[in-house]
């Protein structure tokens, strides 16, 4: 896949990643949007949206011109580090460290960033462990050595005094003083620093909580707060990344930053949507909030729909007026219009005020088939309508879900799919992908799935449910609402003293930013498709299937018939769906002849289509020939009718291919034909056939919904 | 491409600043230098464009056209121009000869012409006359190589209310560019030409009686070479045929040669001298054999009674000839050569060696004299008075009353003396030093003293204080008899075509102990004094 697949309007010249950044890619310099007051970027996408790949071009293509540091929260290494001296390193710290040596690795306009204030904290917090023996406290100052600025403005200034007092510090091993040695340290930092260093060092740890303006008492506080951990040490690493954000600042205020630098600098947070992130993300927001403006232009991702919990007041839904962040997507065009509402008081009002929601962009059909075009192997002319199938299938099952297109790009890149039936999505997801050695490959859906779901597990999954995850969620890709799936995890959790409830599972799904539907449990097509065939595959013959829907049906059988289903209308409906999906048309035929009389016609067009939705896996498939009655069928012309147009609305409803126009054209008269039946509702029927076949003829879904949107 | 060019000098401030500073330090100096050296001509002073490497212009503001000798009247010119620029009534004078010479005697030449030209206007300007003059210098290029240029900026000058352009002096060379430069400023352009130092009998309207003027509106106050050899021969007309001797060149058609041969061979008293010697050069610089037949010739003269040698050559020849007649030894017998005017350039051919041989080695004054005619000479009139008192002395055996001394020598000698006087007051400024001897700042003076009259009479006799071109032009034949311009190297009197009547040259010799032209006397072309009131007689065009 290209690199920047999808992002033309983000990385474009006068998009608006070029405008926060004031430099296009190819480095001319640009209008700076908003400042000096910043927004916090979150980039919110589900898995799969192309958000850490956005990030990795902005970081290949504008960190050639701007200063970027890029840092991936989900990477264990931060954790690693820091567990090696939990006293005075934590994760944030560590992140901050190499933050600071990325920014000081800048060799472009302007040169390196020096970090004097975040090495002074970080010092500090180094030389804070008050149990630890002398040799380890000065190997773990001079481990900041590196932040010491070398050249540039500090060089009369901080650069021969660091030196100097390094080696000073290091002479404490030898001689171990009666103080402290984090007053050792700090009093040979500030010994040794010239008049601006001092006066620098004031106006930022002078404003720790409690300094009173003295640098030294500030960096006491800010290593005694993460001595004490928890909350305490939260504040001291907020404050620690405000002395980077400083120094940052500090690089382009200058005289000489000013005339040498251009555009503003970036932090790129990927995985951003963990512990980790938020601890990132917060102290910006919260210093923002309170007037420390800075420019560093902050672009984290999220996957959550929303941007994350944490931006929100507790309790309070998202979406309350005053809470809504600003939200944006490419295709809206133009520039997002973000401004922090007047008012508030800092620390009361949430910190959605501070966030810019970028959505990420889906493919629009379009750059779906160039990309396609583009995997092609070997292009066969004149197969038009084999590619267009092709197409077609990818379009349904992505979503436009970039990840999705690439991969079943791959996966079909060599296949043609010659025969008229063969191109449906199930078999798109049989495609294989070769990858290394494999010679065969494994089948397209699986990778998708590994991708999707197994790599990236929602944050607060309970460690012990990670090994089922996959197969809590295949079960539950049958499942409509939380009734039936609370049904199925109760089955399938059955011996396990942990259990996840179905409504736990929903949450854990948004905070994927896998979305919602509200005729589906898992409310992503694709998602759905791919879990659905696992769950097939999960035991021999689709029993695990077969299991699954004979469960639900039993359910919803031993409940009353005319027990009110929101989705289905009935129980006897849903329950119906599920026959259906078992594979007994019969009996449904039946049911919806037996109901036909005993209904309201719109209650039973509404029950035919939630009924008719059923997949069907497994089966040889029979439906267009039923569908056109070209099969036989025992029974009268209404049980004739109704069992062709079970058949036509299930083509319709379960789309794994595209649509057949005999099938489209025959639909909407089999229905208008049943209400030349005496007892049927003639103008309810031939109303709704015109409205289905109005549908048809845009090959949208009879019954609209949020995962099927996208078709048509 | 252009954005590596972008990024590397125009992304950050400090990268403007330094490509800003780094172009305008390339482009500046260009932008400077380039204009003057391609396209637009570049502008040595007002009026004044850079072209092959001079300066050629129109310029009455002082400029001096980058010759040090000139700086100093150049000046003076443009400050008097200055001075008389607030007046209304104002015509221009252009003085067009080459302002930028080579040697350094062609400076002091320039320098005096000019000083001439300055002087006349200074005098004129305060002659409560008017209009006023104002001067302007025209410099055509080395050799008058660019004179079409000039001429072109004096044609928009004369039409021009503001510059009034009423003549063009100067003209100190006769050169084929000289005579286009005349031919079209009078013929086609109908400006008014005073040539105050040029010779050649090319350069002249002929006085015949046709009444069509080859040269319409030409003026000249100097002999032409064929007077001046005749002028010459009558200054010599008292010796006997036996005293004298002509060597000739017979080359065909130099104009120059034929004439003085001509000049020299009028009928002498006495019994018959030596015979003519004849010769016959390569070319005007060339001189192939001539070497053996001076000395042939030198010989040959030795053994004559002839003490004064009429030389009928050109200068080259003349030296070649000077040398051999001194080597021959011929018993302490000194010699005159007697020669045209372009002996005045004699000089220019001689070595210091040379002059040494010429100057003899017995201490008893030079082995060989050269004369020449020279069209003026500040000594020329307290001389000639001296010897005319004594003749009359002689003739009469008492001093001649004071009145009776004729006028046209008492006038030349006022108007000289008012020149001298004018020079030691240095009421004009500072000029630069003034040498009267080589007749160059006469000449001028008298030119434009002449053009002065002109400008005056037609002034005087037609409406509106600035008269046209044409009424200048009509005014050159009126200056005679009652209106004759007494100038300081003699009265000037115009024939119809333009012509000095019976303008007197002062025969100079050039010594050759002293290398300095000493006045000799006077010669006339008509070989009798001018007439009194200097009346142009009927006959003469």
């Amino acid at each position: 896949m290209p690199d920047d697949l999808g992002f033309d309007k983000l990385l474009d010249d006068d998009g608006l990643v070029a405008r926060l950044l004031g430099k296009t890619r190819a480095g001319r310099n640009r209008k700076l949007l908003y400042g000096p007051d910043l927004p916090v970027v979150l980039l919110v996408g589900g898995p799969g949206t192309g958000k850490g790949r956005l990030l990795q071009c902005v970081r290949g293509e504008f960190g050639r011109h701007v200063p970027t540091a890029h840092i991936d929260c989900g990477l264990p290494v931060y954790r690693e580090q820091a567990e090696q001296h939990p006293q005075t390193r934590s994760v944030p710290t560590e992140v901050l460290r190499e933050v600071a040596r990325q920014f000081g690795a800048w060799q472009g306009d302007g040169g390196a960033v020096a970090t004097p204030r975040l090495y002074a904290g970080l010092a500090a917090v180094a030389a804070s462990d008050p149990l630890a023996d002398t040799a380890t406290l000065v190997s773990e100052v001079q481990r900041h050595d590196e932040l010491l600025p070398r050249g540039s403005f500090w060089r009369g200034v901080l650069n021969r005094a660091g030196r100097a007092y390094v080696g000073v510090v290091a002479g404490l091993v030898a001689h171990p003083g009666a103080v402290p040695f984090i007053n050792a340290v700090l009093d040979e930092l500030l010994a040794r620093t010239s008049q601006e260093g001092k006066a620098l060092l004031a106006a930022c740890y002078g404003e720790y909580t409690g300094a009173g303006g003295h640098p030294k008492l500030g960096l006491h506080s800010l290593a005694s707060h993460f001595q004490q951990g928890g909350e305490a040490r939260e504040v001291a690493e907020g404050f620690l990344f405000r002395a980077l954000r400083q120094d940052i600042e500090a690089a382009y205020v200058s005289l000489l930053g000013r005339l040498s630098r251009a555009g503003r600098p970036a932090l790129l947070l990927d995985h951003a949507d963990n512990a980790l992130g938020r601890r990132l993300v917060r102290p910006v927001l919260e210093d923002r909030e309170r007037g420390h403006h800075d420019r560093l232009v902050v672009m984290a991702t999220a996957r959550r729909e929303d941007g994350g919990r944490f931006l929100y007041h507790l309790g309070g839904a998202a979406g309350t007026d005053d809470d809504a962040p600003v939200s944006w997507r490419p295709s809206d065009g133009g520039l997002p219009r973000w401004s922090r509402p007047s008012g508030g008081v800092p620390g009361l009002t949430p910190l959605s005020r501070g966030v810019l929601l970028v959505r990420m962009p889906m493919l629009t059909r379009d750059q779906q088939s160039r990309e396609t075009a583009r995997l092609q192997v070997r292009r066969v002319l004149g197969d038009n309508a084999a590619q267009l199938r092709i197409d077609s299938g990818i379009h349904r099952l992505s979503g436009g879900r970039p990840l999705f297109v690439t991969r079943l790009g791959e996966a079909t890149a060599a296949r043609t799919f010659r025969e008229p039936g063969a191109g449906t999505d199930w078999a798109l997801l049989d495609a294989r992908v070769r990858s290394g050695e494999d010679a065969e490959g494994r089948p397209v859906a699986e990778l998708l799935l590994d991708d999707l779901i197994v790599r990236q597990p929602p944050e607060e999954l309970p460690p012990e449910q990670r090994g089922h995850w996959l197969d809590l969620l295949s079960h539950l890709s049958v499942a409509h609402d939380a009734e039936c799936a609370q049904i199925l995890m109760r089955e399938v959790q059955a011996g396990r003293d942990e259990r996840l409830s179905a409504y736990r599972i929903a949450e854990l799904l948004r905070d994927s930013g896998w979305p919602h539907c509200s005729r589906h449990f898992i409310g992503d097509l694709g998602l759905r498709r791919l879990l659905m065939r696992r769950l097939y595959r999960l035991r021999a013959n689709g029993a695990a299937w077969l299991g699954d829907h004979t469960l639900l049906r039993e359910h919803y059988r031993a409940l009353e018939d005319d027990e009110a289903d929101e989705l289905f209308g009935s129980a006897a409906a849903h329950g119906m769906h599920h026959h259906l999906a078992v594979g007994d048309a019969e009996a449904v035929t039946d049911y919806l002849d037996r109901t036909f009389l005993t209904r309201s016609a719109r209650v039973w067009c509404d029950e035919l289509l939630a009924i008719a939705e059923a997949p069907l896996l497994g089966r040889t498939d029979d439906r267009r020939a039923r569908a056109l009655g070209e099969a036989e069928v025992t029974g009268d012309v209404r049980h004739k009718r109704i069992d062709r147009l079970l058949h036509a609305v299930r083509l319709c409803e379960d789309r794994t291919e595209p649509l057949d126009e005999a099938v489209t054209d025959t639909l909407p008269k089999l229905l208008e034909r049943l209400g030349e039946e005496p007892a049927a509702g003639a103008g309810t029927l031939t109303q709704t056939a015109r409205e289905w076949g109005d549908r048809l003829a845009h090959k949208q879904p009879l019954r609209p919904c949020t995962c099927t949107r996208h078709i048509g | 491409m252009l954005n590596f060019l972008y990024n590397t000098f125009w992304a950050t401030w400090i990268r403007k600043a330094c490509t800003i500073l780094v172009v305008l330090a390339v482009v500046v100096p260009l932008a400077i230098i380039i204009p003057g050296r391609i396209g637009a001509p570049e502008r040595c002073a007002e009026g004044v464009e850079r072209s092959a490497g001079e300066c050629i212009g129109v310029n009455g503001s002082g400029y001096d056209f980058g010759t040090e000798e000139i700086h100093q009247v150049a000046d003076a010119i443009g400050r008097e121009n200055e001075r008389i620029a607030g007046d209304k009534d104002i015509v221009s004078v252009a003085m067009m000869l080459p302002l930028q010479p080579k040697s350094e005697a062609e400076s002091a030449q320039l320098r005096s012409e000019l000083q001439g030209a300055y002087l006349a206007q200074y005098r004129a300007n305060r002659s409560e006359n008017k209009p006023l003059l104002r001067l302007v210098l025209a410099n055509p290029g080395a050799d008058y190589g660019q004179q079409e240029k000039v001429v072109d900026r004096l044609a928009a000058m004369a039409d021009s209310p503001r510059d009034n352009l009423r003549a063009v002096t100067g003209f100190n060379l006769s050169l084929d560019n000289t005579k286009k430069a005349v031919t079209r400023l009078t013929g086609e352009l109908r400006i008014p030409v005073l040539a105050s130092r040029v010779s050649a009998d090319d350069l002249a309207n002929s006085d015949d009686q046709s009444g069509s003027l080859r040269y319409p509106g030409l003026a000249r106050i100097i002999p032409t070479n064929r007077q001046q050899a005749a002028a010459l021969a009558d200054f010599h007309g008292g010796l006997r045929d036996a005293e004298t001797v002509l060597v000739k060149d017979l080359r065909p058609n130099d104009i120059y040669d034929e004439s003085l041969a001509k000049a020299f061979s009028r009928p002498e008293p006495g019994p018959p001298g030596p015979k003519d010697q004849p010769f016959t050069s390569p070319g005007i610089n060339d001189l192939g054999d001539t070497g053996n037949d001076f000395t042939t010739i030198g010989h040959n003269i030795c053994e004559s009674d002839a003490r004064v040698v009429y030389f009928a050559g050109r200068p080259v020849h003349l030296r070649l000839f000077a040398l051999k007649l001194a080597e021959v030894p011929c018993h302490g017998k000194k010699y005159t050569v007697v020669s045209g005017s372009g002996a005045a350039t004699l000089e220019r051919y001689m070595s210091p060696g040379d002059w040494e041989k010429l100057r003899g080695d017995d201490g008893a004054g030079a082995t060989i004299t050269v004369q020449y005619a020279a069209p003026g000479h500040p000594d020329a009139w307290d001389a000639s008075l001296r010897t005319w008192e004594k003749e009359r002395r002689a003739v009469t055996g008492k001093a001649p009353a004071a009145g009776d001394r004729p006028a046209y020598l008492t006038e030349p000698q006022g108007e000289l003396r008012e020149l001298r006087r004018l020079i030691e007051r240095q009421s004009g400024g500072d000029i630069g030093p003034v040498t009267l001897e080589d007749s160059r700042t006469m000449l001028v003076h008298d030119g434009v003293r002449t053009i002065a009259s002109a400008v005056f009479l037609a002034n005087a006799q037609a409406a509106g204080a600035v008269p046209t071109r044409e009424r200048v032009t009509a005014q050159w034949p009126r200056l005679e008899a009652r209106y004759r311009v007494p100038g300081t190297s003699g009265w000037i009197c115009l024939t119809n075509g333009g012509n000095a009547y019976d303008k007197p040259v002062a025969v100079v010799k050039l010594d050759p102990g002293t290398r300095r032209v000493a006045f000799v006397g006077l010669g006339w072309p008509e070989r009798k004094p001018q007439p009194a009131d200097c009346a142009v007689p009927s006959g003469t065009g």
